[in-house]
């Protein structure tokens, strides 16, 4: 369905289109979109650029749950009655967010086929991706769930070919996504660009095919 | 909360398994009874009617995690409409079931029944806040405080319905499966809860409100 529903229709230029209510906004790299605790009112989508979506525990300690691009919708637990943000959104580079109010979302899905197919298709995506994430989390050590990180931020799997160059992206928020510190990401990374997996500069990474090998191996 | 509300009280399952012509198709599953295994062809996706099911995936190194324990009305087998070849876990009845099986493209086009999709969206959209949670539970708390979200989730506290007090026979295998521990690690844990008077043993599992304690704490 996600593949085959994809090209005949465009959810951008829907949910430009007039007729729509929104609002598009421009964010800078760093700027936050939405921050965890405020009231929910409001579905979100990517239309250039991309976001990280975390939460912060009591203790003061963040979590990334996901790392979105262009296409995709986020903010959508407005919908299933979350009345405040569960977690944060920020803007890891300049983005252009549709922003599209709760009850104007759920009257378009309900009335335009081919926008629930799409927004279906996207749920159903990261309902994948949510549970693979968990898994990881459940089966695999540190050193393969950052070696994962890092190939899926490259786009290994993706249709599309992968992109290689990964932009700069922080040991400390590689360690947010992994669910270990930046001690340890520090310690793999170099582990691996021994090995050849990688290369890095200051500002970005290159992730080489031979990286699979660390995820395939048991 | 009122959105909720409102794509609930829009959709009548009943009527749903009339309209489409599927009543037929309820299948019958006696406790312990795989419906689909992990590496199955995945061409449905199944709706439960009564009975409770669980969703576990084993990796390589023979480890199993379950993902999913769910109740009547849920849906499960959505990979079928992301297009997913094979099913990536494993169901299991953990009661009696009777399950509804939609076949994928009868599945598609009921979605484009503005009530069963609308239905639909919000199933899954909670059930990604679950996974998220999951995720974020794993990312931030240790195992102790993991079983008892997990037995505190179970119970359905926090459900507007009210806590059901007994639990269902759940081995200790299938606890550590959910937390992601050994099933020694749980038992310690059980006893300890027990010590305390946080949960007891009598015809069932009873779980008290004083464990909430135990996941409130910093």
């Amino acid at each position: 369905m996600a593949s085959r529903r994809k090209p005949s229709f465009d959810a951008q230029a829907f949910l430009e289109s007039a007729g729509v209510a929104r609002k598009i906004v421009e964010y800078r790299r760093g700027d936050a979109i939405f921050s965890q605790g405020e009231v929910s009112d409001r579905v979100l989508y990517i239309q250039k650029g991309g976001v990280k979506l975390s939460v912060l525990s009591k203790s003061g300690r963040e979590a990334v749950v996901g790392m979105l691009g262009p296409g995709e919708f986020f903010g959508e637990g407005c919908l299933a009655g979350q009345p405040r943000r569960v977690g944060s959104a920020t803007a890891i580079t300049g983005s252009t967010i549709l922003s599209v109010k709760k009850w104007e979302m759920v009257r378009l899905l309900h009335k335009q086929h081919e926008l629930s197919d799409r927004f279906i298709a996207h749920v159903l995506a990261r309902n994948i991706r949510i549970e693979e994430d968990l898994l990881d989390q459940l089966f695999n050590s540190n050193e393969k769930r950052l070696a994962r990180t890092l190939l899926l931020l490259a786009r290994y799997g993706k249709q599309d070919k992968p992109e290689r160059v990964v932009p700069r992206i922080s040991q400390d928020l590689l360690a947010q996504i992994v669910g270990t510190t930046r001690a340890r990401v520090n310690f793999f990374l170099k582990r691996f660009r021994k090995l050849g997996f990688i290369e890095y500069g200051h500002d970005r990474f290159e992730v080489n095919s031979s990286l699979l090998s660390v995820v395939l191996r048991d | 909360m009122a959105a909720r509300k409102r794509i609930a009280a829009a959709f009548d399952p009943e009527a749903f398994l009339k309209s489409s012509g599927i009543a037929g198709k309820v299948r019958k599953y006696p406790p312990d009874a795989v419906v689909f295994s992990q590496g199955d062809a995945c061409n449905s996706v199944y709706y439960i009617q009564r009975g409770t099911v669980k969703l576990s995936v084993l990796a390589s190194t023979g480890k199993e995690a379950v993902v999913g324990i769910l109740g009547p009305e849920a849906f499960f087998g959505e990979g079928a409409l992301a297009d997913q070849p094979m099913r990536l876990a494993t169901a299991t009845a953990l009661t009696a079931c009777a399950l509804v099986l939609v076949p994928r493209r009868q599945m598609t086009r009921l979605l484009h029944q503005h009530d069963v999709a609308d239905r639909f969206i919000a199933y899954m959209l909670a059930r990604n806040a679950r996974l998220e949670e999951d995720l974020v539970d794993q990312l931030f708390n240790a195992s102790e405080k993991r079983l008892a979200r997990t037995l505190l989730l179970l119970a359905r506290f926090g459900k507007p319905e009210g806590p059901r007090r007994v639990l269902p026979n759940l081995s200790q295998e299938v606890l550590a499966d959910m937390v992601g521990t050994t099933r020694s690690r749980v038992n310690f844990f059980m006893n300890k809860f027990r010590k305390l008077g946080f949960i007891e043993y009598n015809g069932g599992l009873r779980i008290h409100n004083s464990l909430l304690s135990v996941v409130l704490h910093e």
